[in-house]
């Protein structure tokens, strides 16, 4: 699939500790409004199945509504949201959104109660409006992925998170690999779990949404880590994302990721899928080093996979 | 554009601090309108990551090999000038390789070197671990066109200039997320406290010893002062503090900007090298800061009721039994005592912070806590490092010195 992805804003209305971008390290907006609406402009016609909006918080940009006009305008027949879903809370806003072109809406979903999303958000009644903001898109008839960075305050609730989000009508539930840079890089070692812990909860997790028919991926975890579920790494289907990110336009939004964000080391030197994984955030290597690395030897089982946490091909 | 390029030398291997006066130096010559290129071991790549400089990277089995690249950009390049960030290291490391460093004097093109300690002052003779010595050479009494950065040269210096980063508060909603992040609970105080590879690498058993034992004794000082004091503690490692607990956070190296963010967000910057680039920073956050330095030789246990009060603790004569010998630093862990004492005499950098021998565990309980928890000590602590940011803040910028000098 190919598609656009633009980073629409630094501000954020959460303060999420592990923010890979940094939002709460931010006062002030760093995006210039006309850098996005020339990136809009310069693509269009040009065969971009989708545009992805992020931020930050997306919605909380004072021209949001008018950047989605500016996008079905131009002609790219969907938008992509991701979102904490704060916003969508409110019924005519969610209506409002779905009106204007977002067909599949990305919604961070950390915990599952209060009392595991919302210290970890740093927004107190967060949870409940995200918890709201979802079932307000699902009523619309829209698709929801929901995005659960796992960390070691939510790395328990796991499987609690995979119910609460088939509960609530999520098509796709995808798991995150911490990514140790924006706010997290300030006191990483009390935010990131060790991969054996991660299996121990995450595995349920997966089985639990598996078992309710949903949709499952997985994002930003070395294969080593997670061998047993080869087949729903995120980025296993060919995609094309052209960036927007802080004025800077990022090609290939895969190959920033694997080039400049993680790296390889002993372990991977023989590791036959070595080049589909892309190696270890760099940062978590510094802090960990790479005993819990190994090589897999034998190529996976491939699984069918959608395309990824940029851009999403339509069910 | 004036058409005028440089090359930057920046060979530190173990440390970001005289890549970072290099790179600051560059910034502002690309901003006066002149082309500027790195030439830079890998250990100092990180620090030049996302400068926007053109980078030639060398690595450690590359290092021969310098001296026929430096040949050829010489030769090719049309150089304006060959920039040395900084003198030592790029003695140091070319040295180390087998080269002969003066060979870049034969270049025909100007030669500035980044003068980080000011060798008109101490000499070319520095002391490491006591007993050595590292003679780090004479020719840079050949170069005539020398940068001084102010700290920690003196601001009187011929070719002296500002090198401390401008004032710049974190805002208070980035400072609670930071702590919160940390783990810092409102009525704790947090202590930054920083290393660098070379401060891990030693390969000298003195050093090691010193290196290893010195943290658990600032700890146990810190540990002593009080429950709600943490130590955050940057480094490439993380140090082995016995029974800190959660009350230690390691982190790995962080980037310029987020580290500005870092020590803007704690109570004390604590240093162990009075002339780490890393004070600059917290003088311009408005942190205090206090510097541990050992001016003193302790052979043995006999000779500690001359250096410390009444003998010391219970838990110092401890501590000592572990890491006796100890020798004078100002640099930990390597020294430098004897080789820095003319530098910081009656220099006002060492007059704007708050210097206490490691030795004195009163004065350091005394001086931590008050930095800490008294709000008027420390508005005289940053009131006074104000004072001395204002006064090189009127200094000549590196551009206009690096001007100056290519006239």
């Amino acid at each position: 699939m190919r598609c656009l992805s633009i980073h629409l804003t630094d501000l954020c209305n959460s303060k999420c500790s592990f923010c890979v971008v940094g939002s709460p390290l931010y006062t002030t907006d760093s995006i210039d409004e006309h850098d996005v609406t020339q990136f809009l402009r310069d693509h269009a016609g040009q065969g971009y199945e989708a545009v992805n909006l992020h931020g930050g918080e997306a919605t909380i940009h004072p021209r949001f509504v008018e950047i989605l006009e500016l996008i079905r305008s131009s002609g790219y027949p969907e938008v992509h949201l991701q979102t904490n879903g704060i916003s969508l809370a409110r019924p005519e806003f969610a209506r409002r959104t779905v009106d204007l072109g977002v067909r599949l809406f990305i919604i961070s979903l950390h915990g599952d109660s209060a009392g595991i999303q919302d210290p970890q958000t740093g927004t107190p009644g967060g949870f409940a409006r995200t918890v709201q903001g979802i079932k307000n898109v699902k009523a619309l008839g829209a698709r929801v992925r929901t995005n659960t960075v796992v960390t070691r305050t939510n790395v328990g609730h796991l499987p609690g998170i995979a119910a609460l989000a088939v509960d609530a009508g999520v098509d796709h539930i995808n798991f995150s690999n911490l990514h140790p840079v924006g706010s997290a890089i300030f006191g990483l070692s009390r935010l990131v779990p060790a991969f054996d812990e991660i299996r121990r909860f995450l595995y349920p997790a997966i089985e639990t949404s598996l078992a309710a028919g949903r949709r499952v991926t997985l994002e930003g975890f070395p294969y080593c880590t997670v061998r047993e579920y080869a087949g729903l790494h995120l980025n296993n289907e060919y995609r094309d994302i052209r960036m927007l990110y802080r004025g800077r336009v990022i090609d290939s939004y895969d190959d920033f990721m694997n080039d400049v964000m993680r790296a390889y080391g002993d372990p991977c030197a023989s590791c036959t899928v070595r080049e589909a994984c892309g190696g270890v955030y760099k940062q978590y290597t510094d802090l960990r080093g790479w005993a819990e690395f190994e090589p897999i030897l034998m190529a996976p089982a491939s699984g069918g996979v959608e395309a990824g946490q940029m851009c999403e091909r339509a069910d | 554009m004036s058409g005028r390029k440089h090359l930057f030398l920046a060979l530190s291997r173990k440390g970001w601090g005289e890549t970072t006066l290099g790179l600051t130096v560059a910034r502002q010559v690309r901003d006066a309108g002149d082309t500027v290129s790195f030439m830079a071991h890998s250990g100092s790549m990180p620090a030049l990551a996302g400068s926007g400089f053109e980078v030639q990277e060398i690595p450690d089995h590359a290092l021969p090999l310098i001296q026929v690249w430096l040949d050829d950009c010489v030769a090719n390049d049309n150089l304006s000038s060959l920039v040395l960030s900084d003198f030592l290291t790029t003695n140091y490391t070319l040295t180390r390789f087998g080269l002969d460093p003066e060979r870049i004097l034969d270049y025909d093109l100007p030669i500035i070197a980044i003068d980080t300690w000011q060798y008109a002052l101490t000499g070319s003779t520095v002391d490491v671990y006591g007993a050595e010595q590292w003679n780090i050479g004479t020719w840079i009494e050949k170069v005539d066109r020398r940068l001084v950065p102010v700290p920690i040269g003196h601001p009187a210096s011929q070719g002296a200039y500002r090198s401390l980063p401008p004032a710049a508060s974190v805002a208070s909603s980035v400072r609670r997320h930071i702590r919160a992040n940390l783990g810092l609970k409102n009525t704790d105080r947090a202590v930054l406290f920083c290393t660098a590879g070379w401060q891990h690498d030693k390969p000298d058993a003195e050093g090691r010893r010193i290196g290893a034992a010195v943290p658990k004794l600032l700890w146990q000082y810190l540990e002593n002062i009080g429950p709600e004091v943490r130590l955050i503690h940057v480094g490439p490692a993380p140090l082995m503090l016995e029974g800190a607990g959660d009350r230690y956070l390691w982190m790995p190296a962080v980037t310029p900007d987020n580290f500005a963010r870092l020590v803007g967000s704690v109570d004390l910057f604590l240093s162990l090298n009075i002339s780490a680039t890393t004070i600059g920073a917290a003088i311009a956050a408005g942190v205090p800061v206090l510097v541990v330095r050992n001016s003193r030789t302790v052979a043995t246990a006999d000779d500690v009721g001359s250096v410390a009060a009444n003998g010391g603790s219970a838990s110092l004569r401890s501590w000592l039994t572990e890491a006796l010998p100890l020798f004078p630093f100002a640099v930990w862990p390597l020294g430098f005592q004897r080789f820095l004492a003319p530098l910081l005499a009656h220099n006002p950098y060492a007059g704007a912070l708050h210097v206490v021998e490691l030795l004195d565990e009163t004065a350091f309980a005394n001086i931590a806590r008050t930095l800490l928890f008294d709000a008027a000590c420390r508005e005289e602590a940053v009131g006074r490092q104000n004072a001395y940011a204002a006064d090189v803040h009127r200094l000549p910028s590196a551009a206009e010195r690096f001007g100056a000098y290519l006239q």
